[in-house]
């Protein structure tokens, strides 16, 4: 991908879907207001205790060299999650 | 509501909180570092206990840490049950110290939350208070006190700053015994249903439980609660919870969601009224040696680098101390052969080869385990371990594993067996039985004798180069077996629900010299005491094995021998010789007299109850070509598996046991079958050899193995199976290597 090309997707992905998007896709650096969760029982309640509740704003920190898990800051720390969970939690970009 | 204190009525105070809180810190300066440590029965966790030095009577309680107490496991569930006092081995606190990173508050306090509901006086300790203090964290302890409805104490743990404060805390929690208020308001119908759980419960064989624990029944679905009371209770208390579920679930109340959105509502006031943090909170020194850490290339540079280091260094700094320990148990047993007295028969032999030769060939290893040790406390301490296990989840998830898997697994490259207690950092049973299965087939160093001798005796002819292949072959052999047992496992034995890998990557900080010191001489003595006697039985098992019966007929052929020696001697002087012709006559009447003794030790070992086995289990070891002896030497190598090379070294007559020994090359590669359809036919073809290097890469002969699974795993189950796994994967990888090797060679 060229690097015009990969600004442009940068572009239309600030610009804000409206559809929900998930942790997963975010780019490094950022920040996006949790909607819901969604997924299995464990999964869904594990990712809440650990403080990604709806309402919590959340900073996309970076991804692990081969490219997942991914690290977030929320409620002031830092947690790493695999992109399979990450996708369980849907975002909308923080204002 | 509990059931009644199985022991003698102490006072006790249990110490909660999440993972790298400083929780165990403050148990040591509490205690003093005078732990007891046990298990509780029928699961995976540590109990650790000891006395409150502050306080005459009280003793300090170590829950596991843990972020919740939605419990998905019976390990887990250990937490919950201590506290409600539903645990028959442990009486139930008298009050609780809930430990709470104080520069991540919020987070720590869900906890807190759910351990007010407990029903017992608490106190919250605040630990990294400094931590706190440098990211511009302001908290204002009474207005958090208030919030929570309990004391809040904060702790400089370093300094051992704030422990009276805590102590006296704990004393008025102890002797005014009010049980903490709740801060979480549930819906009145979810209350509801809790009480109406009481009356389907009390009627069925579970009985009446604490309401703390019914409510973990119905917000955990699928749970190690829900679980435990549909075991006991049967389907009519299933069919109550689901019920209850369904009735809540019609008014909009999804139990799987409703507990934590819950209680961080609840927190955000109270956190929010009491501590201040910077609307641009500085970049720390931790943010800033993370950017490099875990950056794309440095990151994974850095990493290599230091695996390499650490790996090496376990190697290059353990060894002169083996060697020195090796060098001692040797001039022990040499001094109560000459000094003690113990007459040179069964008794010398029991303690000489059987006590000393059987402990000290393991504690050899002790120095390594502490050097080890000593490197993966200080990673864990500084926090470093997480970053591994973020850098690699991506590669071990292949296998079904999860990044937390990576350092065990490297550690059992020097030694499995503090590889198995470095499992103890990963929090899913499953991943953590998986990787404690596939950690010994890692090429650990008492592996490297066998490679050695095999590669260096039984392969002729082969060039330098070759050798160094055969070599890295073998060493490597069991990370690529590990890979698709890890992944079987994980589908087969070891599946099931996967929660998902969440980790808190701490900030770094600089370990306590102390806390780690500690911690390596708990591992060390943990290795001792517990595998040290299981090793003892075994190896005086497999002395006697060797030792009886003893026919006098071999001794008695020794003693001719050596009287034929002596008399040559005597004959020569009395001829009259001196000087250089009779120094001649005196070494070679030396020699026979060795060769002598020699070949007793010989004929005594094949006699022997075990050489009597080997030959039993000969026809077993056929298809791969192995004779009698080498089916002897793998039968007395299952304490360890590097006793092979002493014991093929007495069987094939020879005096240097040493691996690199010309006298054993030569003799092993001339050896011929003494019997059957084979005689006369050479025993170590180059199917054979290899399948003996295949054989011993892929076996678990290794008591302290098996003992420290045992140990970690809280039953002899898993260590059976990973020994019956195990020793399948060798047989059958040796029979294929022989067979195939020799229709490649021909």
């Amino acid at each position: 991908m060229t690097a015009a090309a990969s600004r442009a997707d940068g572009d239309r992905s600030a610009a804000g879907a409206p559809a929900p998007r998930s942790l997963a896709d975010l780019a490094v650096g950022a920040r996006a207001t949790v909607l819901k969760l969604e997924g299995a029982g464990v999964t869904v309640q594990r990712l809440a205790e650990m403080g990604l509740t709806p309402g919590v704003t959340v900073t996309v920190v970076r991804f692990a060299p081969l490219g997942d898990p991914v690290e977030v800051k929320v409620r002031g720390y830092a947690l790493s999650l695999r992109k399979l969970d990450a996708r369980c939690v849907l975002v909308s970009p923080a204002p | 509501m509990s059931a009644a204190p199985a022991a003698a009525p102490t006072t006790s105070v249990a110490l909660v909180g999440n993972p790298n809180t400083g929780k165990t810190t403050l148990f040591n300066a509490l205690t003093g570092h005078r732990a007891k440590v046990a298990n509780y029965p029928g699961v995976t966790v540590e109990k650790r206990s000891g006395p409150l030095r502050a306080l005459p009577g009280v003793e300090v309680l170590d829950l596991p840490g843990t972020y919740s107490l939605a419990a998905r496991s019976p390990d887990e569930l250990v937490a919950v049950d201590v506290l409600l006092g539903r645990r028959p081995d442990t009486p139930r606190p008298d009050a609780v110290i809930v430990v709470a990173d104080a520069s991540n508050l919020e987070r720590n306090l869900y906890l807190a939350t759910q351990v007010l509901e407990a029903g017992l006086p608490v106190v919250v300790a605040l630990t990294m208070t400094d931590v706190a203090r440098a990211r511009g964290h302001t908290i204002d302890v009474p207005t958090l006190a208030k919030g929570l409805g309990v004391p809040v104490v904060p702790l400089v743990a370093h300094q051992g700053e704030g422990l009276p404060a805590l102590v006296a805390a704990v004393a008025q929690a102890l002797a005014s015994r009010t049980p903490a208020r709740r801060i979480v308001a549930f819906p009145a119908a979810f209350e509801q249903e809790v009480e109406a759980l009481d009356d389907a419960l009390a009627t069925s064989p579970v009985g009446r439980v604490p309401a703390a624990e019914r409510r973990r029944i119905l917000l955990d679905v699928g749970g190690a609660a829900e679980l435990r009371a549909g075991a006991l209770g049967g389907p009519a208390v299933a069919a109550a919870v689901g019920a209850a579920r369904a009735r809540l679930a019609a008014e909009g109340i999804e139990v799987a969601g409703l507990e934590a959105p819950l209680r961080y509502l609840a927190l955000g006031p109270v956190v929010g009224a009491a501590v201040v943090v910077p609307d641009d909170p500085p970049a720390t020194w931790s943010d800033r040696i993370d950017a490099v850490l875990t950056h794309r290339v440095f990151g994974t540079v850095v990493f290599a680098g230091l695996m390499t280091v650490v790996f090496l260094s376990i190697f290059a700094w353990a060894a002169p101390a083996m060697d020195w320990l090796e060098g001692r148990f040797s001039a022990l047993g040499a001094w109560v052969v000459a000094e003690a007295g113990l007459g040179g028969g069964a008794l010398e032999s029991l303690v000489v080869d059987g006590v000393i030769g059987g402990v000290g060939g393991i504690l050899v290893f002790l120095p390594q385990i502490l050097v080890l040790s000593l490197f993966l406390t200080i990673l864990e301490d500084c926090g470093y371990m997480a970053r591994a296990a973020f850098l690699m989840d991506r590669l071990l998830r292949w296998c079904g594993l999860s990044g937390k898997s990576f350092i065990p697994m490297l550690s059992s490259f020097a030694c499995a067996v503090p590889g198995i207690m470095a499992t103890r950092t990963i929090e899913n049973r499953r991943d953590r039985i998986a990787t404690i299965l596939v950690a010994p087939l890692m090429s650990c160093s008492a592996r490297l004798p066998v490679y050695a001798l095999v590669v260096s005796a039984f392969l002729p002819g082969a060039s330098l180069g070759q050798r160094a292949l055969v070599f890295a072959a073998a060493y490597f052999l069991g990370i690529v077996v590990a890979v698709p047992v890890a992944f079987l496992l994980k589908r087969t034995l070891l599946r099931g629900e996967a929660p998902p890998f969440l980790m808190e990557l701490p900030p770094y900080k600089r370990p306590l010299v102390r806390s780690v010191l500690h911690r390596v001489f708990e591992q060390g003595r943990a290795f001792v005491t517990r595998a040290g006697t299981l090793i003892l039985a075994t190896s005086v098992v497999i002395w006697a094995l060797t030792w009886f019966p003893r026919d006098p007929a071999i001794a008695v052929e020794q003693d001719r021998a050596v009287a034929t020696a002596d008399a040559t001697v005597e004959a020569a002087r009395a001829a009259g010789r001196t000087g250089e012709a009779l120094a001649g006559v005196e070494a070679g009447a030396e020699a026979a007299k060795a060769a002598a003794e020699r070949h007793a030790k010989g004929r005594y070992m094949r006699e022997s109850l075990l050489g009597q086995a080997g030959r039993v289990v000969e026809p077993v070891f056929a298809p791969i070509g192995w004779d009698w002896k080498v089916s002897v030497a793998v039968l007395a190598s299952f304490p360890a598996r590097e006793v092979v090379v002493g014991v093929l070294g007495v069987l094939y007559d020879l005096d240097g046991e040493d691996e690199s020994s010309d006298a054993l090359r030569s003799q092993v590669q001339t050896a011929t079958w003494d019997h059957g359809p084979r005689e006369g036919q050479k025993v170590f073809d180059l199917g054979a050899a290899l399948a003996l290097l295949v054989f011993f890469a892929l076996c678990l002969q290794c008591v302290s193995t098996l003992a420290v699974m045992r140990k970690e795993t809280g039953s002899w189950g898993w260590p059976a199976f990973a020994f019956a796994y195990m020793t399948a994967l060798a047989y059958g990888g040796a029979i294929l290597t022989a067979i195939v090797t020799r229709a490649i060679v021909g």
